[in-house]
């Protein structure tokens, strides 16, 4: 069986071998601390030894038994156990039953075998002796107790364990929590792909915009995707015109071969078939040629050898080969083009671009029209026009000249494959200048509109199209706000002229997407509440009305930024947040406490005000069509609403624990077993996800004030006994971490997006 | 003139080596490109006709190796219908031109001879002369039998082309690439028109004709028979 996906990641094993780094320097760090202190709180234990020793032996010269007595009736702080023996063995004074008479150092097992008459505490003591022959031939051992000494031991060897496992725990909880936030976006590619290798090429990858590593791999599989869908889309139309078109040459060649096996009698019948189907082979072949041509310019792959060129003298040159041709043909070609014009493009494609439109125009004049060609500038960069005075296109044909073999009723007579005007509109689209057909009274003008580039500054990019950026702008306000539609391909080149549309100004959600990152920086706000809130009203004696007073304006303060905020800010978002909850904290107290209302008729009181922002929220959304989410009415409800159930959190967390009589731990477990039940809900049933959202809203609240108890309460009652200034420091940096660290972006609350379902 | 051809279409090569034979040239074949580059390598030839698909090793590799190899025999690549970037591929290996299959056969010899031509050492020349008529690249004038033409700088380098190559046929196609730059075919009778126009400039009015028509193959400056 293979392990779950997310302890294959590469984030989760990672994570696990930062745990396990983790978890061995803690254990070399637990190693030389206990042998050390261990060593010192020895060292300590033999040296009183040694100097009680010393000082019995000094005061005690004359009479030992008598010393020994005086010291076991006087209270001294060190408790010494005493045993002396006469030169045979026999016990003299002492607490001590007898002993064997045994020089220096040594462990005494059990102080109660031994006779001990008092133990300070309850439990295994161990005695040190130090024995010692006394002048006179009698034997002197004292002894103390090690027990305080290896409590130390244990204590410190406890705090280790404990630090250790919180320290895996946490990392491995990190680990799982950031590989399964890295999971769901992989999976989303992954999902988007497989639906395309089944065949959906329009499927695309939805970005979150955050413009991480993820987002930006899945824009460039996008745009990657856009490019093959392209190129497959020509393909199928160059194999779909081969079909079509290249079967009329074919079978006249054919045709043509036939008859001639059958009717030709002469050899210059013979020979006048074969220059037939010779000549009819070249128009085939020359189709062919310019198709793939087409293909190949519309790959874009030419792209990659512009270079900058003096667009003036190329046509300048064109206009002087053209006009010689132009005057056999009996008509006139003029010109006027401005000299010193450069563009970045590729000189052989805007040769035959421009070779088309001339021929063109002279293939489909009378005798005696007159073709034009110039090149200006204007305020958007080089206009390029070929025009003549001819029968013109009518306008309703105009769209239709630049598709392949597309040729008008009027010129089907005139050789030509339909490919010319294709040629010219795949090359212009290639030098993203915009063709554009146009009536010239008489006659035919044809226009392009080219990016200008000034003569030797490669540095500047030229200007990118207005147009072109609006439609990008466009597109990726989409992608934000409706993720669930994936990308269209826009690929109409016309269509990209009309994309002029403005982009809506007021659009992205103001408040963050709710995920797990959501949960734990909320629990960490709420944590925060609580030890600020405690520091001003109980550190700074502030009492509970000055710190609701305090709290409750910096909260309206904050609300009033908040709203007023063009967009979604991280840091300004969660300050919000924390001070709704120190409020909250405050107010709560206040209620409960000062006021006399008591937990139980606070936490209803609450319930109460909670349900009424809620209804009156649902009932003015209801009766009002929402077209944008954060209307200054929307997010005041939201404020309000997320202030009263962080109030309620605390009241309930109280009642809970003193009313319930759970005490803290308990109400934790509580308030624990009903969030794993809220997450039940969220993932296996269709509970409204408005009433989910809150509920947990309410619920991580008594989790974060048990949080904050265990961060400022004394050491012996399992707290961490950090000073509540400290523990919010602490509280608040690990939530700018947080915030730094898990992606942030603006995203729909679940209650809105159902709210504007059920008003729509 | 001794050939190496590079080509794996059997029909294909038969008719250019026979065609070749015909001219009275001597045709090396080698069927892959492997062996290609063995008798490229260890012969001489006066050019070598490369296929740009081969089985083994591609045209492209091979003239790169030979290239690397100091050999600069001059390379003819045949490439395939359509491609743009083929040319510029085929003449960064080291390529000297390139032909697109399916081909004349007229357009196949005058390239291959115009290549033979370019690879025997010359001194930079400075002036072009066919009989009577001379072309002065560094005065950028043009004379015949001692009377000055004033030529357009298009005529010149037209002139310039087809002397360069004077007794050599030169086709339509290789003056529409090295004067005009049309590296395709142009719907209207450009080449017809200018040449028209330089016959009325250099052959009116003067002795015998230089610019000749070869029917079904091209142009060729010459002096008259």
């Amino acid at each position: 069986m293979k392990p779950p996906r997310f302890i294959r990641t590469t984030s989760f094993r990672l994570t696990a071998l930062y745990a396990g780094l983790f978890a061995a320097s803690a254990a070399v760090l637990f190693g030389i601390v206990y042998w050390v202190t261990g060593g010192v709180l020895h060292e300590q234990v033999r040296l009183s030894l040694q100097s009680e020793m010393a000082s019995l032996e000094a005061e005690g010269s004359g009479d030992f038994p008598a010393e020994v007595k005086v010291r076991l009736a006087s209270p001294s702080p060190q408790p010494f156990y005493y045993s002396l023996q006469d030169s045979s063995g026999r016990p003299i004074a002492g607490n001590l039953a007898a002993l064997d008479t045994i020089e220096g150092w040594r462990e005494l097992p059990n102080s109660a075998e031994l006779g001990a008459a008092t133990a300070p505490e309850k439990g295994d003591h161990d005695l040190l002796a130090l024995g010692r022959r006394l002048p006179g031939g009698s034997f002197l051992t004292v002894a103390t107790d090690t027990y305080r000494v290896r409590k130390a031991e244990d204590a410190i060897a406890r705090s280790f364990a404990w630090a250790a496992g919180a320290t895996i725990l946490l990392a491995l909880v990190g680990g799982m929590t950031l590989s399964q936030g890295f999971l769901r976006r992989v999976d989303e590619i992954n999902r988007a792909t497989s639906a395309i290798m089944r065949g959906d090429l329009a499927n695309r990858i939805q970005t979150t915009g955050t413009g991480d590593e993820l987002d930006q791999l899945g824009r460039n599989l996008n745009a990657m995707l856009d490019r093959v869908q392209g190129l497959m889309d020509g393909l199928k139309q160059v194999s779909n015109d081969i079909a079509h078109d290249l079967r009329t040459p074919l079978s006249r060649l054919k045709q043509g071969l036939e008859e001639g096996r059958l009717e030709a009698t002469s050899v210059q019948d013979y020979e006048q078939a074969v220059d037939q189907a010779l000549e009819d082979a070249d128009i085939a072949l020359s189709t062919f040629g310019a198709l793939l041509r087409i293909a190949q310019i519309e790959s874009g792959t030419r792209r990659a050898n512009f270079v900058e060129l003096d667009l003036s003298s190329l046509l300048a040159t064109l206009a002087t080969t053209y006009s010689a041709v132009a005057e056999d043909l009996g008509k006139t070609l003029t010109s006027s083009v401005d000299v010193g014009h450069y563009v970045r493009g590729d000189r052989e494609l805007l040769t035959q671009l421009f070779v088309n439109l001339i021929e063109n125009a002279l293939r489909h004049t009378p005798a005696g029209a007159t073709v034009g060609m110039s090149l200006r500038k204007n305020e958007h960069g080089l206009i390029a026009d070929v025009f003549d005075d001819g029968p013109g296109i009518p306008e309703t044909e105009h769209e239709n000249v630049f598709r392949r073999f597309y040729r008008l009723e009027a010129s089907r007579s005139t050789p030509g494959s339909g490919l010319g005007l294709a040629l010219v509109a795949s090359v212009a689209d290639l030098h993203s200048a915009p063709i554009e057909l146009a009536d010239n009274c008489p006659g035919l003008r044809v226009t392009l509109q080219f990016n200008a580039c000034a003569r030797h500054s490669s540095f500047r990019s030229p200007p990118i199209k207005k147009t072109a950026v609006q439609t990008w702008g466009k597109r990726l306000l989409k992608s934000l706000s409706a993720p669930d539609v994936p990308n269209r391909h826009e690929s109409d080149r016309k269509q990209l002229g009309k994309d002029m549309a403005c982009i809506p100004e007021h659009y992205a959600s103001k408040v963050p997407e709710v995920t797990l990152g959501f949960w734990i920086i909320k629990i960490l706000a709420t944590t925060l509440g609580e030890t600020g809130g405690d520091t001003v009203t109980m550190t700074m004696d502030l009492g509970y009305l000055t710190g609701t007073a305090i709290f409750l304006s910096a909260l309206v303060v904050l609300v009033a930024i908040q709203i007023a905020a063009k967009k979604f800010h991280p840091f300004l978002y969660w300050s919000v947040i924390v001070a709704s909850t120190t409020a909250g904290t405050t107010m709560a107290d206040f209620a409960t406490r000062s006021l006399g209302i008591g937990y139980t008729g606070g936490s209803l009181l609450l319930f109460a005000c909670l349900m009424a922002v809620l209804g009156l929220w649902y009932w003015r959304l209801g009766s009002t069509s929402v077209e944008t989410v954060n209307t200054p009415k929307v997010e005041a409800f939201y404020w309000a609403a997320i202030t009263f159930s962080q109030t309620l959190g605390t009241a309930l967390g109280d009642w809970i624990a003193d009313t319930g009589g759970l005490g803290y731990q308990g109400g934790a477990l509580v308030f624990a077993a009903g969030l794993a039940a809220l997450a039940a809900a969220y993932y296996w049933t269709d509970v409204s996800r408005v009433l989910l959202f809150w509920a947990a809203f309410i619920l991580t609240r008594p989790l974060g004030a048990t949080l904050g108890d265990f961060l400022d309460k004394p050491l012996d009652h399992g707290g961490l006994a950090l000073s509540r200034p400290l523990a919010s420091a602490v509280i608040a940096a690990v939530m700018i971490v947080c915030i730094l660290i898990l992606p942030q972006r603006a995203g729909d609350h679940p209650q809105r997006s159902e709210q504007t379902a059920g008003g729509a | 003139m001794k050939l190496l051809l590079i080509e794996d279409d059997m029909a294909t090569a038969g008719h250019i080596i026979k065609s070749l034979h015909q001219h009275g040239h001597v045709v090396d074949h080698a069927q892959n490109g492997r062996d290609g580059l063995f008798l490229a390598g260890g012969e001489t030839y006066d050019v070598m006709i490369v296929d740009r698909m081969l089985p083994g090793l591609d045209g492209l590799g091979i003239v790169k190796t030979i290239r690397g190899a100091g050999v600069k025999t001059p390379v003819l690549f045949l490439t395939t219908l359509g491609g743009i970037d083929d040319r510029v591929e085929g003449l960064e290996a080291g390529g000297d031109d390139y032909l697109v299959k399916p081909f004349a056969f007229a357009e196949l010899i005058a390239r291959v001879n115009a290549l033979a031509r370019r690879s025997s050492p010359t001194e930079v020349q400075t002036l072009l002369r066919v009989a009577d008529l001379e072309l002065d690249l560094l005065k950028r004038s043009v004379a015949r039998g001692g009377k000055r033409i004033d030529l357009q700088p298009q005529e010149f380098k037209l002139l310039e082309y087809l002397m360069r190559h004077s007794g050599r046929v030169v086709t339509r196609t290789m003056l529409l690439e090295s004067v005009w730059e049309f590296h395709f075919d142009p719907q209207t009778t450009v080449v017809e028109t200018h040449i028209s126009r330089l016959r009325s400039k250099i052959d009116q009015g003067f002795g015998g004709p230089l610019i000749h028509t070869v029917r079904g193959a091209g142009y060729c400056v010459r002096e008259a028979a």
